[in-house]
C-alpha cells in the first residue's frame, strides 16, 4: 500500500525563496494549471533572481566596506557604521544595475548609494573604476555559462527525483502485493467500521467520513502525476486568484454563454427541452472534456477550471450548466479515474467530442439511501447482463453513454455494487418516462430501464464490487460542481436584478435601487454570494491540492444552495411584477434554485456528513 | 498558389465594449482603474480574419503574429489572440500611467512599421479603429510609412493569386478595391463573426511564444506630439420618447414642428 504522501508530488526542488514578489504569482499560476514543468521553471526563475540579488547585495556590502575603510583611513574621525542596506527587491534584475552602474577593474560593482559615494573613490583612485562596458559583456558571458551549468544541474536533480519517486512507488506497490494479508486486514478493519456505521444510520452518505481512509484503499487513483499538486511551499493568495488560463477560460465561457445560450434560455425552459445545437456547441468549445487529457481529445485542464466553467454557464442557464456538470464531473471523472487504459481510450475521445454522458445511481427505491439499489448484474459467458430501473437520470435524453451502478452479488450487500458503462444503442435499454419538473426544465430527467441489457466484459468500469467506492469518490467531487452551479445561479440572478433596479425602474421619481431599503438587501445578498463562492473555490483548490475536502464540499453545496434559494427569491421581489412574469429570467432562476438542495445529496444528507466529520474530530 | 502570407495582427487592450466609460476625477482621461478590459472588438475581427484566411486555404499562411503595445496586462489580449489561432505574439510594454499617456497613433504606426520590417511581414490586418480613442488613423499611417497599398474598412477579403479583393461598405453602397501584396487591411464590423476561444485552444495558447520587445530595440522615437487639454463627459441626454412605427415618428416630428 502506497502511503498517502506518495500521492503528493515532491516536484519542488529545495531552493531558497524570496517571498512576496510577482514570481510567487507565476508559481501559483503554474501550480493552478497543474503543469509541473511550469512550476519547476517558475521556481527556478525565482530562485535565480533571488540568488542574483544576493550577489548584488554581497557586492554592495563589500564595496561599502572597502570604501568606508578608505574613508576612515583618510579621515581622522571615525565614520559611523553604514546603515544596513534595504532588502534588495528580487524583481530588480541585477544586470540592469550593471548596465547603469560603475565597475572596478576586478569586476565588482561600485555601489550607488548615499553611504558609499563612488565619486569619492574615483577621485582618490581614478584607475579603479570605469563605466560598465566590455567588462560587463564579459561578466554576462561568464554568468550565463554559470547559469547554464546551474540549470542543467537542477534539471538533472528534478529528473532524478522523479525517477526516485517512481521507484519508491513501485516498491511500495510490490510490498503491498507481496503482503496481501496486511492489505486485506486493513480493508476489513475499515469495513467493520463501515458496517457499524451503516447499522447506526442506514445511510451510505455517512460513510463518507471514511473517504480520507478510502484514499489509501486506492479509491483515489494514481493517475497522471498532474492530478495532485504539492502546494506546501507556495505562498498563500486570495481564494479568487485564478491562473491566467482559468481567467481566460472564464472570459471565453461567459461570452459564449451570454451570446449563444442567453437568447435561447426562455424558449428552452418553456419547451422543457435542450436545444441540440447548444449541446453541439458545448462540444465545440471544449466544454465537454474540460479535464480529459489532451491525448484523449480533451482540453486537459484542471478541476477548478471545470468549476469555473460550470459557474459561468449557470450565471446564464443552470440547465445547460448541469448538463455540462454531470458530464464532466461525474461521467468523465468516473472513466478517467477508475477506467482501465483500454476503456479510457474507448470512451474518453467520444465523451470529449460528441457523446453526452449520464450517471445512473438513483432508483425508485433508493435516493438518499443510494446503496439500497435493486438493479442487478449477472455474469455471462462474455460479459454481464444488467436488469433494473433507474430514476431521475439527468441528461438521459441527450446521452449516448450511461454509467450504471448495479449489484453483482446482493448477498454481499453494498460490496456487490459494481459500475458498468452502457451505450444507448444496447438492446434492452430504454427511456421510460421524461419527468416534468419545477426547475431546470431544459435539462432532461428520465426514468431509464435496463431489460436484460447484455454488455461486453470490457464495459465493466474498474473492478467488480468497487462501485460503491467509486460512487462515493465521484459524488464527493461532483458536489463542488453543483455548489458552483448554485453560486453561478445566485450571481446571475443578482446581477440581472441589480441592473434593473439601478438602471431601469423608477418609482417616486427615483431609481428603486436608490432606496436604502433596497440597497441594504442587495449588499447583504451579494455578501452571502461571495461567502458561498469562497467555500466553493476553497473546496476546489483543496481537492486539487490532494487535501481532504469532503466536509468542505458538503459545506459548499449546502450553503451555496441555500444562498441561491434566498437570493433568487429576493431577486424576484426586487423586480416586483417584472420579476414574477415569465419574460425575464428572475422567476426561472428562483425555480431552478430548488434543485440545489436535492440532487447529489439532499441538504439533510450534507448536514449529516458535516456533523459526522465534526463529531469525529471533536470526540476524544 | 500565391506567395506565402506572413501576417501581422496588431491587437489592443481596451475598456470592454459593454462598459460605460467614465471620465476620471482629474478630467485628464477615461477612468481605467478597476474597469473590465478586453480585446478591441475590431481587433477580434482582424485575428478572426487572419485565421480564416488560413482555414480557407485560398492563400497559404506561413505565420500569424499578434502584437500589442500597452500595459503589462496586454499579455491577456495576446493570449486570447493566440487562443483564437495566432501562432505567436510580441508585447511592447508601455504603461500609460508611467509614461505620460498612451502611444499616439503615429508612434504605433512607426512601431508596427519596425515590426513589419524586423519580422518580414507582407500583410497587416488591423481594426479600423480602437473603441477607446476612436482615432481611426493607425492603419492608414502605417500604409503611408511603408509605402504599401491599403484597403480600409473591409467587409470581405478575397485572395486571387497575388492580388487581394477587398469589399468595403461606403455611403452609396459597396465598393470593391483590388491591390497586390504587400498591403494593409483594416477591418469593419461585418467582416466576420469572431470565434470564442475554445478550451483546448486556450491550453495550446499557453505554450505559444510571447516575446517582449522595447521601443529602444525597435529604434522608434515615441515622443508625444499631441496634448490632451481636457476630457469631459458629454452633456447628459434629455429623455427621449419612444414611437411605435414610422407614422408615429412622423406624427411626433410634426407635433414638435420639426417637419
Ligand atoms: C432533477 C433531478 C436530477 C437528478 N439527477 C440524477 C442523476 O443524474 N443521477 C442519479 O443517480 N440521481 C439523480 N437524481 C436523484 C437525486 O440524487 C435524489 O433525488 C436525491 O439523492 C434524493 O433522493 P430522494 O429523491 O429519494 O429523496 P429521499 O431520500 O426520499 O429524501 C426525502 C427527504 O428525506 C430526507 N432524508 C432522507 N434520508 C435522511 C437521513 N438519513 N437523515 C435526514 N433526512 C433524510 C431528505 O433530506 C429529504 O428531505 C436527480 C434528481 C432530480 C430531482
Amino acid at each position: 500500500m502506497a502511503p498517502k504522501t506518495l500521492l503528493l508530488l515532491p516536484i519542488l526542488t529545495p531552493l531558497t525563496f524570496a517571498w512576496g514578489s510577482n514570481q510567487d504569482l507565476y508559481i501559483r499560476d503554474a501550480v493552478q494549471d497543474l503543469d509541473p514543468y511550469a512550476v519547476e521553471a517558475a521556481l527556478r526563475r525565482r530562485a535565480l533572481i533571488a540568488r542574483q540579488s544576493q550577489i548584488v547585495k554581497a557586492k554592495r556590502n563589500a564595496g561599502r566596506m572597502v570604501l568606508s575603510r578608505q574613508i576612515n583611513a583618510r579621515s581622522p574621525k571615525a565614520m559611523p557604521e553604514p546603515e544596513p542596506v534595504a532588502e534588495a527587491d528580487p524583481e530588480d534584475h541585477p544586470f540592469q544595475q550593471y548596465d547603469a552602474g560603475l565597475f572596478r577593474r576586478d569586476g565588482s560593482v561600485i555601489p550607488r548609494d548615499p553611504y558609499a559615494n563612488p565619486t569619492a573613490e574615483a577621485v582618490t583612485d581614478p584607475e579603479a573604476w570605469f563605466e560598465g562596458g566590455e567588462l560587463h559583456a564579459k561578466r554576462e558571458r561568464i554568468l550565463e555559462a554559470k547559469r547554464a551549468v546551474l540549470r542543467e544541474k537542477r534539471k538533472r536533480s528534478f529528473f532524478a527525483k522523479k525517477a526516485e519517486l517512481a521507484k519508491r512507488e513501485a516498491e511500495a506497490e510490490a510490498a503491498a502485493n507481496a503482503n496481501p494479508e496486511a492489505v486485506a486486514e486493513a480493508e476489513a478493519a475499515v469495513e467493520a467500521e463501515v458496517n457499524v456505521e451503516k447499522r447506526e444510520t442506514g445511510s451510505w452518505f455517512s460513510w463518507m467520513k471514511f473517504c480520507p481512509l478510502s484514499r489509501t484503499l486506492s479509491t483515489t487513483p494514481r493517475r497522471s502525476y498532474a492530478d495532485v499538486v504539492d502546494i506546501s511551499s507556495i505562498p498563500p493568495t486570495p481564494i479568487f486568484h485564478f491562473s491566467e488560463t482559468e481567467s481566460l477560460m472564464a472570459e471565453s465561457v461567459s461570452k459564449f454563454a451570454n451570446e449563444v445560450i442567453a437568447p435561447k434560455v426562455r424558449e428552452m425552459d418553456e419547451a422543457e427541452a435542450m436545444d441540440p445545437t447548444i449541446v453541439e456547441q458545448l462540444f465545440e468549445q471544449g466544454l465537454m472534456g474540460i479535464e480529459i487529457p489532451e491525448e484523449y481529445g480533451g482540453a486537459g485542464m484542471n478541476f477548478t477550471a471545470a468549476i469555473v466553467g460550470i459557474e459561468e454557464l449557470a450565471r446564464v442557464d443552470p440547465s445547460v450548466s448541469v448538463l455540462c456538470d454531470v458530464h464532466n464531473t461525474l461521467v468523465n471523472t468516473a472513466i478517467l479515474k477508475y477506467g482501465t487504459e483500454k476503456s479510457r481510450k474507448m470512451w474518453l475521445p467520444k465523451l470529449a467530442s460528441q457523446t453526452v454522458g449520464s450517471f445512473c445511481l438513483s432508483e425508485p427505491v433508493s435516493g438518499s439511501d443510494a446503496f439500497a439499489l435493486k438493479t442487478k448484474a449477472e455474469r455471462t459467458s462474455n460479459g454481464y447482463k444488467i436488469s433494473g430501473s433507474k430514476m431521475w437520470i439527468t441528461n438521459s435524453m441527450e446521452a449516448g453513454l450511461f454509467i450504471v451502478f448495479a449489484n453483482l452479488d446482493p448477498s454481499k450487500g453494498y460490496k456487490g455494487i459494481t459500475a458498468f458503462v452502457v451505450g444507448k444503442e444496447a438492446k434492452g435499454f430504454s427511456i421510460a418516462k421524461k419527468e416534468k419538473k419545477l426547475g431546470i426544465r431544459a435539462s432532461s430527467t428520465c426514468v431509464v430501464n435496463f431489460d436484460d441489457v447484455e454488455i461486453d466484459g470490457d464495459q465493466l468500469l474498474g473492478k467488480e464490487g468497487e462501485g460503491y467506492k467509486y460512487a462515493i469518490g465521484i459524488l464527493n467531487e461532483g458536489r463542488i460542481g453543483i455548489a458552483a452551479q448554485m453560486t453561478g445561479l445566485a450571481l446571475g440572478t443578482w446581477e440581472n436584478a441589480a441592473k434593473y433596479v439601478w438602471n431601469d425602474r423608477k418609482q417616486f421619481g427615483q431609481l428603486v435601487g436608490e432606496f436604502q431599503g433596497m440597497q441594504h438587501q442587495l449588499a447583504q445578498a451579494y455578501t452571502e454570494i461571495a461567502a458561498a463562492r469562497c467555500l466553493v473555490y476553497n473546496a476546489a483548490r483543496k481537492k486539487e491540492a490532494g487535501e481532504d475536502f469532503v466536509r468542505d464540499a458538503a459545506m459548499a453545496k449546502l450553503y451555496a444552495s441555500q444562498v441561491a434559494g434566498k437570493v433568487s427569491g429576493l431577486a424576484v421581489e426586487w423586480m416586483g411584477g417584472m420579476g414574477f412574469v415569465r419574460d425575464g429570467i428572475a422567476e426561472k432562476m428562483f425555480r431552478d434554485s430548488k434543485i440545489g438542495a436535492i440532487y447529489e445529496g439532499t441538504s439533510n444528507i450534507q448536514l449529516t456528513t458535516i456533523a459526522k466529520l465534526l463529531q469525529k474530530e471533536y470526540t476524544n | 498558389m500565391s506567395a506565402k502570407l506572413r501576417i501581422l495582427v496588431p491587437v489592443k487592450r481596451v475598456i470592454d465594449y459593454a462598459i460605460k466609460p467614465r471620465v476620471n476625477k482629474a478630467g485628464t482621461s477615461v477612468e481605467t482603474a478597476g474597469v473590465k478590459h478586453s480585446m478591441n472588438p475590431f481587433d477580434e475581427l482582424s485575428v478572426e480574419e487572419a485565421v480564416r484566411i488560413r482555414e480557407r486555404k485560398k492563400a497559404s499562411v506561413d505565420d500569424i503574429l499578434a502584437f500589442s503595445a500597452g500595459p503589462a496586462k496586454s499579455a491577456d489580449v495576446l493570449r486570447t489572440a493566440m487562443a483564437m489561432g495566432a501562432d505567436r505574439s510580441m508585447l511592447l510594454e508601455h504603461d500609460p500611467e508611467k509614461e505620460g499617456g498612451e502611444l499616439e497613433p503615429l508612434a504605433v504606426a512607426k512601431v508596427l512599421k519596425a515590426i513589419v520590417e524586423k519580422e518580414n511581414r507582407n500583410l497587416v490586418i488591423l481594426g479600423k479603429q480602437s473603441i477607446d480613442d476612436d482615432s481611426s488613423q493607425t492603419g492608414q499611417m502605417l500604409a503611408g510609412l511603408l509605402g504599401w497599398s491599403q484597403a480600409t474598412q473591409a467587409s470581405k477579403v478575397e485572395f486571387d493569386g497575388e492580388s487581394v479583393n477587398v469589399v468595403r461598405e461606403v455611403d452609396g453602397g459597396v465598393e470593391t478595391v483590388k491591390a497586390n501584396l504587400p498591403m494593409v487591411i483594416t477591418t469593419d464590423l461585418r467582416l466576420n463573426e469572431p470565434r470564442y476561444a475554445s478550451l483546448p485552444n486556450i491550453m495550446k495558447a499557453k505554450k505559444k511564444e510571447m516575446k517582449k520587445i522595447t521601443l529602444q530595440e525597435l529604434g522608434v522615437d515615441a515622443t508625444k506630439r499631441l496634448k490632451t487639454v481636457k476630457v469631459a463627459e458629454p452633456a447628459p441626454r434629455k429623455g427621449g420618447g419612444k414611437v411605435e412605427d414610422v407614422d408615429g415618428l412622423i406624427g411626433k416630428l410634426k407635433e414638435l414642428g420639426a417637419i
